[in-house]
């Protein structure tokens, strides 16, 4: 990314923990991973130099979001299946008003990623 | 630029159903029409479309280019893509045909045509209170028929949804009105992965008639047209045998190969071949109507069956054939040139399953009324084109646009809207009514102010919209933020008071 376009990501809440990615290496991982965030299962993308996490289906019919594309110069994630869009800096849909999609932090801490909600 | 000199154009292979023509022809055209080759000057402008295909210019009565499915750039999937002519199904009701011709009725080289919703407000799109009986409200039998006298040839069908709740009632409700009108109706029998256990398609079936029209037919969800051994249940096929139309609608969920080959296989063919082109599924898996028919290649129809059913068999059904789906002389100088390519192609339904194929559709040129357009199928994927989205962040270019007038206009709008409490809505609360007291009171802000519907309209979108898209201001205005809303309609009122 465009880091640019998260550095005005919406910001957690305070106090908000940030967890350990378990099993994902962020050097020689294969992106989209899977991952867990408290109760979330959770997909974390590449996005240039960075991460961000989203929640695996979309909203709008529960698809897979493995395959998705990223838009927007990298500032939103386009469901393939119906081309509904979302945010990726506080996941409000852009085309398809009324749904959300829970996105996640993440950072790179020396050879591990960390996430956690952004709420 | 239309062109009243002649033009010829010189040795393609010309299908026209219609006339019984498919072999090597020259057409020629002047003045906006077709014209008889016989008699051309010698010097006449010719065009040489040698090694491509030219049809009359194809019909898809099936597409989205107002409302909450819309595009920036209506032509990019008309005429750019070949399409010459083209139907609305459903974004405007009653109660904003008005909007719709404000925005559209002119400036689009396609012809638009329109088949509304019998909802007043049209298509909804935003979720899935589509099948709420209660969003019908009214239905004004007598300004649908002043509606429809005031503008002849507009209207080509009504559109009803087989939606489930209260029985049957929307789907009566549909058809007579329909009949009321002496229109055909237009039944949408899909989306039902969304209403497990809706039987109202069966219903469509049933009360279509002759000449009524039935799309999404292949669609892979519950209540189709296959029973669970996958055969033509009989209710479809009596429709079909009584003279019920069966139209394609591609769609963003409602064509699946599954269904289609096993209809195939049982000599159910379509009527009619549409796009159901929207934003949510231009880039993919639908792309064109030329991919559609592409797809009914694939399935085993022939080139010149899949030409029929995009030129001569939407102009009879929809009773246009005066003015289009054929090269006869006299006819407006609608056509279509295409390539048929070959290579290694994926062809992919709204399950997201696949098939290979050899054959690709590639339209080339089409004229619209003479004037000559060179077709370009990426023109409709720039995401300007399909990604509504409100600038949020930043005041749009078109903002420098508005006029005095316009300015004017949003500070009163701010003001009738300043009394009203809306929400965000969430995709199970949109509060369809608000939408209409949204909109009562931009009618009566623009009436106050004595601006035309248009240049109202215009100022919303281009205060919010980095690209202007068409849709129904109710509901536009509900989508908005309330306090956001206010605060730059009220900005930019007072940024004009400022400069004056």
């Amino acid at each position: 990314m465009s880091g640019d376009a998260l550095t005005a990501a919406a910001h957690p809440a305070d106090g908000t923990t940030w967890q350990v990615l378990e099993g994902i290496d962020p050097d020689n991982a294969k992106f989209p991973a899977l991952a867990r965030v408290g109760d979330d299962r959770i997909l974390v993308l590449r996005i240039g130099d960075g991460f961000r996490g989203v929640e695996r289906s979309c909203p709008h019919q529960q698809r897979s979001l493995h395959d998705a594309f990223l838009q927007g110069g990298n500032t939103m994630i386009r469901c393939r299946w119906h081309n509904y869009v979302f945010r990726l800096n506080d996941g409000k849909a852009v085309n398809c008003p009324g749904f959300k999609l829970k996105v996640f932090e993440v950072k790179r801490e020396e050879k591990v990623l960390l996430a956690r909600p952004v709420t | 630029m239309k062109s009243p000199a002649p033009i010829l154009l010189k040795g393609a292979h010309v299908i026209d159903p219609a006339q019984g023509i498919d072999g090597i022809e020259d057409i020629a055209l002047e003045n906006g029409k077709i014209r008889p080759v016989e008699g051309l000057p010698s010097d006449v402008e010719t065009i040489d479309v040698t090694d491509s295909y030219l049809t009359p210019g194809w019909i898809d009565i099936h597409v989205h280019v107002y409302g909450t499915l819309g595009f920036a750039d209506p032509d990019s999937i008309g005429v750019c893509q070949g399409v010459t002519s083209y139907v609305e199904a459903g974004g405007p009701g009653i109660g904003t045909l008005d909007e719709f011709l404000a925005l559209l009725g002119s400036g689009l080289k396609t012809a638009l045509f329109a088949g509304p919703y019998i909802r007043p407000l049209g298509i909804l799109g935003l979720n899935f209170i589509e099948s709420d009986v209660r969003t019908l409200t009214n239905i004004p039998i007598a300004d649908w028929l002043d509606f429809k006298k005031a503008h002849p040839g507009l209207l080509r069908y009504i559109k009803v949804g087989a939606f489930s709740g209260y029985g049957y009632g929307p789907t009566k409700i549909g058809k007579g009105l329909a009949e009321v009108l002496d229109l055909p109706l237009y039944a949408h029998i899909g989306e039902h992965q969304l209403q497990p256990g809706n039987q109202s398609a069966y219903e469509i079936y049933r009360v279509s008639e002759a000449g009524d029209i039935v799309t999404h037919i292949y669609h892979g969800n519950e209540c189709g047209i296959l029973d669970k051994e996958g055969r033509i249940l009989p209710v479809v096929q009596e429709a079909k045998n009584r003279g019920v139309l069966f139209d394609v609608g591609f769609g963003g969920f409602n064509f699946s190969w599954r269904v289609a080959e096993r209809a195939w296989a049982q000599g159910f063919f379509p009527d009619i071949i549409s796009s159901d082109l929207q934003q949510f599924n231009v880039a993919g898996p639908a792309y064109s109507l030329a991919n559609v028919m592409t797809c009914f290649m694939k399935l085993g129809m022939s080139l010149q069956d899949a030409v029929e059913k995009v030129t001569s068999a939407p102009a009879k059904a929809l009773r246009m054939t005066d003015i289009a789906g054929s090269l006869k002389p006299g006819l407006p100088a609608d056509v279509t040139v295409f390539r048929l390519d070959r290579g290694a192609y994926t062809l992919t339904d709204t399950a997201n399953h696949t098939r290979p194929y050899d054959q690709r559709i590639t339209p080339i040129m089409a004229f619209k009324s003479g004037e000559r357009i060179d077709c370009d199928m990426q023109r409709c994927q720039d995401e300007k084109n399909w990604l509504i989205q409100i600038a949020d962040d930043h005041e749009p270019e078109g903002v420098a646009r508005l006029t005095t007038a316009q300015r004017s206009f949003l500070g009163a709008l701010a003001g009738k809207l300043a009394p009203i409490n809306w929400d965000e809505f969430s995709v199970s609360t949109l509060d369809y009514d608000k939408s209409l007291v949204l909109q009562a009171a931009f009618h009566q802000a623009r009436q106050e102010q004595n601006i035309p519907l248009r240049d109202a309209l215009i100022a919303v979108f281009d205060l919010f919209l980095d690209h202007r898209f068409t849709m129904q201001i109710g509901l536009f205005l509900l989508r908005l933020d309330r306090t956001f809303a206010l605060d730059r309609m009220r900005k930019v009122a007072s940024t004009q008071r400022m400069v004056a």
